[in-house]
């Protein structure tokens, strides 16, 4: 195998002309298992730059340095779909709160507003029943004629 | 400024060089921490400070070479058995390491430094020259001795 271009890379490297790509490549090169006999001499260099080069801090370092200057370690936060939909859910039973107090109010307002309108015959019945003189059948009568006029304003 | 933002990204790159020092990744680990905690209570002058990455090198390399010393001076007052057993681990465990100590020790500041910020840290001339404020050429220059002086070393001992 021709290893010119990496033995010209060696001396351009020591020449400092080598690119920072180039001494990649060296040091790529003798991080392999293969190196020729006469290259060999250069390995141990490599190498340990190599090594030194992906040595780095583990992540308790920064915890640990944090909470010794008194600063509060920020952590991501696992924020799960429920919590995240959350507010849509708040909003949502919002809107449900707001058409059911709606409706309650309008079917208010209508009801009123037919009272006012067209008096029912129950009223009339009532209003024309003397308690001391009705019977219990009139009084049922009543009754049956209110319950009717109830089920009809549910209608309308 | 604050400490994660303007300190804490030099973390990695001052672990490298205080291990280069001292060849033992928990002292290392523990001079890292104290540079940082040292730039944190003078951290009233960071926005005086023109290159903080220096500043924080300058600190971290003062504390490794000093805690070498201290290593070295346990190791003289430690019997023989177990400075020879302490010196075998070490090597056995670190010697790709020990290797790229030994060399850049020889080299002169701010060779040394250049050579550090290049090979190891992987920076390209004009910020080595941003770095350590000089220009790239001066770079180029110091760089190319430093090499030059790793190749000469390697040469005579092989």
């Amino acid at each position: 195998m021709d290893y010119k271009y990496i033995e010209q890379l060696i001396d351009r490297y020591f020449e400092g002309e080598t690119t920072l790509e180039e001494e990649h490549i060296l040091r790529d090169f003798f991080s392999q298992g293969q190196v020729p006999q006469h290259l060999e001499i250069w390995q141990p260099l490599f190498q340990s730059v190599a090594s030194l080069a992906a040595e780095h801090l583990d992540e308790h370092f920064d915890r640990r340095l944090l909470e010794r200057v008194g600063e509060t370690h920020v952590t991501a936060q696992r924020i799960t779909l429920q919590r995240r939909l959350q507010p849509l859910f708040k909003a949502a039973a919002f809107v449900a709160f707001a058409i059911v107090i709606g409706s309650a109010i309008e079917h208010a307002t209508s009801d009123t507003v037919t009272h006012e309108a067209t008096p029912t015959a129950p009223a009339i019945v009532q209003d024309e029943l003397d308690p001391d003189e009705a019977t219990p059948l009139d009084i049922r009568s009543a009754e049956v004629a209110e319950k009717a006029d109830s089920v009809k304003l549910l209608q309308n | 400024m604050d400490l994660r933002s303007t300190i804490l990204p030099y973390r990695d790159s001052l672990y490298r060089l205080a291990l280069s020092i001292t060849g033992h990744t928990g002292e290392a680990e523990d001079i890292v921490q104290e540079t940082m905690i040292r730039a944190w209570e003078r951290r009233e002058e960071w926005p005086m400070i023109k290159n903080i990455g220096g500043w924080l090198t300058l600190i971290c390399r003062n504390l490794a070479l000093d805690s070498r010393k201290r290593s070295q001076r346990t190791l003289l007052a430690a019997t023989p058995r177990e400075a020879a057993t302490d010196d075998a681990t070490r090597l056995e465990a670190r010697d790709t390491l020990d290797y790229i100590r030994r060399c850049a020790a020889t080299l002169p500041s701010p060779q040394d430094e250049i050579f550090r910020l290049r090979d190891i840290e992987g920076l390209s001339y004009r910020d080595i020259a941003l770095r350590l404020d000089i220009s790239e050429d001066q770079v180029r220059v110091y760089l190319h001795r430093a090499r030059r002086r790793l190749r000469e070393l390697i040469v005579n001992k092989s």
